[in-house]
């Protein structure tokens, strides 16, 4: 038989396997769920082995071993995370890989997104900004209030309302109110945003058991 | 002794390479720029003997619970053997073999593909049960919201002004929003790494 | 830190499952029998609903073991972080100190013997530890109430030093510093009175007298007289036998009793105990009451007990050991309120682990006849609910028998929308044309951006997908990936995803005509810092930065790390999923720049694609897309319309 057919008519049969669980959980859904995830760790090992060990840290062990050497000393320190009565010793390693993270994750938080939307906000009320937008001004009042309220209405601590401080609870409830109104909005853009990208996909099955279909019957 | 290794050593190495990394980003034309190039090099080979750390550990679960018999053992056994037989042609061949390309285009493809497809049905499903769950304004809200970006995403003949109120939501009142939570989550970010700098979470050690 | 029982692996306090196995790890907080929720085992009321967490034991353990290791009922716990070495060390080094009682002595000796396995693993430890604790560490309240010398440092340190006696170290310890806990127990019968009875006597004193006394305290006592044991009174040694004696005689009882309850009917075995006397028929001349007011089932019929068999692995490992069984804990009878008198009701919190409060059984407390009468008036309306409340269980079943109904509506509804579109083409030979690309995208700047670079510049794409997201987004990357190669501009290709190589070169594959007009740099692991270190190490700075992903997160880093890394140097620009439109249109504000221009879904593929005067897979499906929408707009509606005025349940906000 056709090898090409053969991966059709598998593909296909694949494709029934995980749609049938729009009938409810069976024993072909769980099949091909645990096939996928099979195959995908597999595939992952063996393009890490391929593209970070074999490519990466052995050819730099022999080219730049002072380079390379700590990492590769480190990594495999970090298997020692797999046998419990060890596993301390994996903390040195797990220890490097948190500070590093942070640090990028810090780094990329700061420059790259604190302070260039922070920037932007204050910038929508700019002239040359709200000419760009449809109801001009009106937009970057909205940008400005709604990007600040959605921000403030993850408060969780809200201080306790004495005496002349009630004012400022009751503007705290009305800018959460404001934010959760945006908030809103923005949840459901994303869900919308959501539905077609996974109507999408469905199509694009949908096609692929049509052209399989259309393939086998010889339209 | 005991104490050192465990809790101080770590703690050392952690702050250690979040200082310098961080330096690298401050003062990236610096020695410290270098450090940090440096650093995170090192920190993606570890990373990948984590990641072979992750699989290994999916690996030993299931192959307990296949030479078990436990609950299930016929779906871990598919799994321990796809994952046997698929580790080879990246190794090989890399990315572009053919092994490799049928192997996603035959398997992974229709069954990746399938899952998420699966979503549209239970979004959709949420979406109709909306106001039984939750019966609000804010629901209405949403579904409403939900109703002018999808009809606006591919606007039928007669509708076509829905694309322009599509086009608004999404640039103001979503785009604030968005940014709004982009920026909790960036605050959120900082303050985490604030932690581990100063050594309030120590996520890496057993103290 | 939580040690896994199955594997024995470290796993951080709060955890719910092994790091390692993944195996469900024994709660180290109290579950609240209301709520649910999990609280610090310190905790006496429950955070959330305020209900008690534990029953109120009315009197000393029989054996004379006091409130030593145990909070005193209704004072507030310390909301210090606990952290669990420290606190043991702590303990230790108060147990080494040299002002010790004598009391004290006896517990060092005793823990000596029993701990002295952890000690020759870990004898720098204590060492170490043997440093004065922090009295300033102590709030207020409890310096007052703390007693003088060595004890006084074991309360002290960052945890209450009745929480520290669970934090071990590792695994292989765990059973020595149990027996040594034992031992500490044991040695020291009067330990939590003496520490009333040397503390202020204006916070609490054991005769009562004193104005401040709460009057739940007040009501304790009273009932602990009345119980045979007595603060401050040790059981003599002639006690002991006649206790035990006591004791076993009792248990032969209740498991006679048990044995003709639950032995012809094996099936009442599931269930919880209190709930299967409630199913059970009171016999006509059974003498027992039928709510039981009994201690548990003594040690031995716990071996016998055939559920022992039925339990896994790590719970077998949870059983307490030797010595350690007679503190397992009891269900308690409830002392206060409308369940007063009864036991099991409230399950006590799982054995072995921090378990501060129902670590000791306490006098039976004889209900009078009131309580009775309550108790049977609770028994007749459980009894009652499980028949009667048909609304509710028909309003129930109507929504589970609906939901299936929902379900297949919703499938068929969308199979039948996509096919048919797809189908329509095939079998009548002509396309519906429900809508037009275009409207509003970015594609025109996109368009621009792409038509300007030459075969000079160096263009970084990250392949940020894989098979799952790969009928969407190939249609949508294909038109824009074609005018790149046309363009002639040199193109390296990464990923942070393992399955994104192989998905960039099958593309690749296809649009262009020949592996040189791209390279595969290939897969980096590990996210953010991936993304750095592709960034950070391309051989020259590329003219551009183009990211093909599905995923927010992966956007966002890509995004994050090149402005961080490059500021305005590096034009980014972006192709990806109909879901990703709301998180890119932060960054593609004029205003902040960071993002110069984006596609997002089949529509504005589409209309890339007619900017280029082609008809792709984006084109094709366009109009699937639409009718797959309207059915999706259809069918919120109506559901909106049969739940929102259908009268079905639904929360107010």
């Amino acid at each position: 038989m056709n090898p090409e057919l053969v991966g059709v008519i598998a593909g296909t049969a694949l494709t029934f396997f995980i749609l049938s669980y729009l009938v409810g959980d069976n024993p072909l859904y769980r099949l091909g769920l645990h096939l996928f995830i099979g195959t995908l760790v597999g595939y992952s090992f063996g393009t890490v082995l391929r593209e970070v060990v074999v490519r990466t840290a052995l050819p730099g062990l022999v080219s730049r071993p002072a380079s390379v050497g700590p990492a590769v000393l480190l990594g495999v320190l970090l298997l020692f995370k797999g046998f419990p009565r060890h596993a301390f010793v994996g903390n040195l390693s797990m220890a490097y890989l948190i500070g590093v993270g942070a640090a990028v994750a810090v780094g990329g938080a700061l420059a790259g997104m604190l302070a260039a939307q922070v920037a932007a906000t204050g910038r929508a009320l700019a002239p040359a900004s709200v000419g760009n937008l449809r109801f001009g001004l009106a937009d970057g009042v909205m940008i400005v209030v709604g990007t600040v309220s959605t921000l403030l209405s993850f408060t969780f601590v809200r201080p306790k309302a004495q005496g002349g401080q009630e004012w400022w609870g009751r503007l705290l409830g009305g800018v959460t109110w404001v934010g959760r109104l945006f908030l809103v909005s923005a949840l459901g853009i994303a869900f919308a945003g959501a539905l077609t990208s996974s109507l999408s996909i469905l199509i694009g099955r949908m096609q692929y058991l049509v052209d399989a279909f259309c393939g086998l019957a010889g339209w | 002794m005991r104490r050192i290794v465990r809790k101080w050593i770590p703690i050392f190495i952690a702050v250690t390479a979040c200082l310098l990394t961080l330096g690298g980003y401050m003062f990236p034309q610096t020695q410290l720029g270098e450090y940090r190039d440096q650093l995170i090099e090192w920190a993606v080979i570890i990373g990948a003997f984590a990641f072979v750390l992750g699989l290994f550990n999916i690996v030993m679960v299931h192959g307990k619970r296949a030479s078990s018999l436990g609950k299930g053992w016929v779906y871990s056994l598919v799994l321990l053997v796809s994952a046997l037989a698929s580790w080879v042609p990246p190794l090989i061949e890399g990315p572009s073999g053919k092994m490799t390309d049928k192997m996603f285009e035959y398997v992974m493809a229709p069954l990746g593909a399938s899952l998420a497809a699966l979503l549209v049905f239970t979004l959709t499903l949420a979406a109709f049960r909306l106001l039984r769950t939750r019966r609000s304004p804010w629901s209405l809200l949403f579904i409403v919201v939900v109703t002018l970006t999808l009809l606006g995403s591919t606007p039928i003949a007669g509708i076509e002004w829905l694309s322009d109120i599509r086009s608004w939501l999404i640039g103001v009142p979503g785009m604030a929003g968005i940014r709004g939570l982009l920026l909790g989550v960036a605050l959120g970010t900082v303050i985490t790494g604030l932690r581990v700098l100063l050594v309030h979470d120590r996520p890496y050690s057993e103290y | 830190m939580i040690y896994c029982p199955n594997c024995g692996t470290a796993n951080r306090k709060g955890s719910r499952f092994c790091s390692e196995c993944g195996k469900s790890l024994p709660s180290t907080g109290t579950r609240c029998p209301m709520c649910g929720t999990i609280n610090p085992v310190s905790n006496v009321y429950c955070e959330a609903c305020t209900a008690r967490l534990s029953p109120m034991t009315s009197a000393p353990e029989e054996n004379g073991k006091g409130d030593e290791d145990q909070p005193l009922r209704g004072t507030p716990s310390s909301t210090v972080p606990l952290d669990e070495a420290e606190a043991e060390q702590t303990a230790r080094a108060s147990a080494e100190g040299p002002g010790s009682e004598d009391w004290l002595e006896a517990l060092r000796e005793s823990a000596d013997e029993a701990g002295e396995r952890e000690e020759d693993e870990d004898d720098g430890q204590i060492e170490e530890s043997a440093q004065p604790p922090n009295q300033a560490d102590l709030p207020d309240w409890l310096r007052d109430m703390g007693p003088v010398g060595g004890e006084r440092h074991r309360s002290s340190g960052r945890g209450a030093f009745w929480l520290s006696e669970d934090s071990g170290e590792e695994t292989a310890s765990e059973e020595g510093q149990a027996e040594n806990e034992v031992g500490e127990r044991e040695d020291s019968p009067d330990e939590g009175r003496r520490r009333v009875a040397s503390g202020d006597e204006g916070a609490l004193r054991p005769d009562g007298e004193a104005a401040d006394v709460p009057d739940w305290v007040a009501d304790l006592r009273e009932r602990t007289d009345g119980a045979s044991t007595r603060p401050g009174r040790e059981p003599s040694a002639e006690e002991e036998p006649l206790k035990e004696e006591a004791e076993v005689g009792h248990s032969q009882a209740e498991q006679a009793q048990d044995e003709e309850i639950f032995g012809e009917r094996p099936k009442l075995e599931e269930s919880p105990r209190w709930l299967s006397e409630l199913m059970e028929e009171p016999p006509a001349d059974r003498d027992a009451p039928s709510i039981s007011t009994e201690a548990p089932p003594a040690d031995n019929e716990l071996k016998e007990s055939p559920r022992s068999a039925d339990m896994p692995d790590w719970m077998q490992q949870l059983r307490p050991r030797g010595e350690a069984r007679r503190d397992a804990p009891r269900d308690a009878p409830e002392t206060e309120g409308l369940l007063r008198g009864l036991q099991g009701l409230i399950p006590p919190a799982s054995p072995g682990i921090e378990s501060p409060s129902l670590d000791r059984a306490s006098s039976p407390v004889v209900p009078s006849e009131v309580i009775r009468a309550r108790a049977e008036l609770l028994q007749s309306l459980l009894g009652h609910s499980a028949s009667s409340p048909r609304l509710a269980v028909g309003k129930e079943r109507s929504g589970s028998a609906a939901r299936p109904v929902e379900q297949w509506l919703v499938a068929i509804v969308l199979l039948v929308t996509v096919l048919g579109m797809l189908l329509f083409p095939l079998l009548t030979g002509e396309t519906p044309q429900l809508t037009q690309p275009g409207g509003g995208s970015e594609a025109p700047q996109l368009y621009e951006i792409v038509n300007a670079l030459d075969s000079g510049d160096e263009v970084l794409v990250a392949f940020d997908y894989g098979p799952p997201e790969a009928d969407e987004l190939n249609g949508v990357a294909q038109p824009v990936l074609e005018h790149l190669v046309d363009s002639g501009a040199g193109i390296s290709i990464v990923s942070t995803r393992p399955d994104g190589p192989p998905m960039a070169a099958a593309l690749m594959g296809e649009i262009a005509d020949s592996s040189d007009r791209y390279r595969l740099l290939g897969y980096r692991p590990g996210a953010g810092t991936a993304v750095s270190q592709l960034l950070a190490a391309a051989d020259e700075r590329p003219t551009l930065l183009l990211i093909v992903t599905t995923r927010p997160g992966a956007l966002q880093r890509w995004v994050e790390q090149a402005s961080a890394l490059y500021g305005d140097q590096l034009p980014v620009i972006a192709v990806g999923s109909a879901l990703l439109q709301p998180i890119t249109s932060p960054y593609l504000d004029a205003n902040a720049g960071q993002l110069r221009a984006a596609v997002h879904g089949f529509r504005e593929a589409a209309s890339y694609e007619a900017l280029r005067g082609a008809v792709g897979e984006a084109t094709q499906r366009l109009d699937a897309l639409a009718a797959g929408h309207i059915a999706i707009v259809a069918l919120m509606i109506a559901g909106a319309v049969v739940h929102g005025l259908g009268g079905a349940g639904g929360r107010g906000s």
